[in-house]
């Protein structure tokens, strides 16, 4: 008996253990990459099928553009080869009104997110900048590193886009 | 109770000990000749820590697949991505396979990204954020242990009992390689020593069975099992070519608090004492 329950335990322990990995890109490197930034809330998360796979497709409410323009990201929304029967593993995951800065990629990948995940995050509270890990963004302020507000992140964004172009 | 009777019905909990195996299968279309190797130095690099039960064997399993690039066309891969991993679970919901997919395009990144695929495959939770290169760390080992530690089963017999304490004390002391059979050396540390007797303590355990029944003439609830104390830790030879004897396991544990049945607990003085054995008459 407890042989299966040990058993049980690293199935399921092995069940959640998967991760897509990705290089590390610092924010400088993925607004370099990024096609478009946008800060914007979710509009709507639904599942569509496309050339007979499932995606899940987050339609934006877009607040500003920081990089590209409605030329370039015509329908404000972007897709995740990603859904229940086929997961995956590591996939930048949203709910509906999740406040956001996006880096996004034009280009359709299995996660359209520059830096695979990196380039999405959240805005809590209205001012606390988290990434998906939930773990609060780090900007150098005056040379020291300190916990990102949207006002410090937007001045980031606005100084490293400026400097892009 | 008598302690006698308490010794009597100490029983060593034999321990579920057991070493999953780990298979994967590699697929070959369009495939480097070096990528199954490099897919073999990843689990291999697991497979190097010391102290661990870890079994690994490729082909033999296809829920977990290694790809280079396959389906990429279909989905492109993130470019940013070292590895993929996608979780497809059949329609009826019975079996899942995961397929590692591997870009091309960061192929410096690629040795790092496998051993942390790899890590993850076997239960160590690792940063998917992949900055140059990687090797297993210590703590990452230590996390590999939990896994697949030994678990203080010297001889195999599937129990931790004195048998295998007894092993553990005749290789007490001794030094040697940690991955070349020194039986007892837990945590991988090239020598046998009280870190290795605490690993032990860990699954060397003991239980009370509860007793079988209340009577009469013992009205005290069934004591709840209790953890005595460990083996103590065996004496360090001071001379090498005389190693320490086996340390002593309890037999007799802390007795729990008993109660006496017979005496009944202080009462209230204008209360009448009752009697706990004769029972009342019975009522016409």
């Amino acid at each position: 008996m407890k042989s299966r329950v040990a058993t049980i335990a690293l199935i399921l322990i092995f069940g959640t253990a998967f991760a897509t990995t990705y290089a590390k890109l610092s924010l400088e490197q993925q607004v370099e990459k990024a096609d478009v930034i946008v800060r914007a809330s979710i509009k709507q998360k639904s599942l569509e099928t496309r050339s007979g796979k499932i995606w899940t497709v987050y339609s934006l409410n877009i607040a500003k553009f920081y990089k590209g323009s409605l030329d370039t990201f015509k329908d404000s929304s972007f897709a995740v080869f990603d859904s229940e029967k086929v997961k995956l593993e590591g996939a930048p995951r949203f709910a509906q009104n999740d406040d956001l800065f996006l880096l996004l990629y034009t280009k359709s990948y299995d996660s359209p997110i520059v830096g695979f995940r990196q380039g999405a995050y959240k805005v809590l509270e209205g001012a606390k900048i988290v990434g998906l890990d939930n773990k609060p963004v780090m900007i150098d302020t005056d040379g020291k590193p300190t916990e990102a507000t949207t006002e410090t992140f937007t001045k980031q964004l606005e100084t490293l886009t400026a400097g892009a172009k | 109770m008598k302690i006698s009777r308490l010794a009597g019905i100490i029983i060593l909990s034999s321990l579920a000990i057991g070493a999953p195996v780990t298979y994967w299968v590699m697929t070959s279309d369009g495939t480097p000749a070096d990528f199954a190797k490099q897919v073999d130095n990843a689990f291999n690099a697991w497979r190097a820590v010391p102290a661990t039960t870890l079994k690994l064997e490729k082909n033999k399993d296809s829920s977990l697949q290694f790809a280079w690039n396959v389906a990429a066309e279909d989905v492109p891969i993130n470019p940013d991505a070292i590895t993929r991993t996608i979780q497809t679970t059949s329609e009826d919901a019975k079996t899942t396979r995961t397929t590692v997919t591997v870009n091309p395009d960061q192929s410096e990144n690629l040795e790092a990204g496998l051993l942390v695929e790899a890590g993850l495959r076997l239960g160590v939770t690792l940063e998917p954020s992949i900055e140059g290169k990687r090797g297993v760390g210590e703590a990452e080992a230590n996390a590999l242990r939990t896994q697949f530690g030994q678990t203080g089963d010297l001889n195999g017999d599937q129990k931790v009992n004195l048998d295998d304490l007894e092993i553990l004390a005749s290789n007490y002391g001794k030094k040697g390689l940690p991955s070349v059979n020194l039986n007892g050396d837990f945590n991988g540390d090239g020598v046998v020593n009280d870190s290795d007797l605490e690993i032990m303590k860990t699954t060397y355990s003991f239980e009370i069975a509860p007793e079988k029944s209340l009577t009469p003439e013992n009205p005290t609830a069934p004591t709840a099992p209790t953890k005595p104390e460990t083996p103590s830790a065996p004496t360090a030879p001071t001379d090498p070519n005389n190693p320490p004897t086996a340390p002593t396991t309890p037999t007799e544990p802390v007795a729990p608090p008993v109660t006496d049945p017979v005496t009944p607990p202080p009462t209230d003085p204008s209360t009448p004492p009752t009697d706990p054995v004769t029972p009342p008459p019975a009522k016409p």
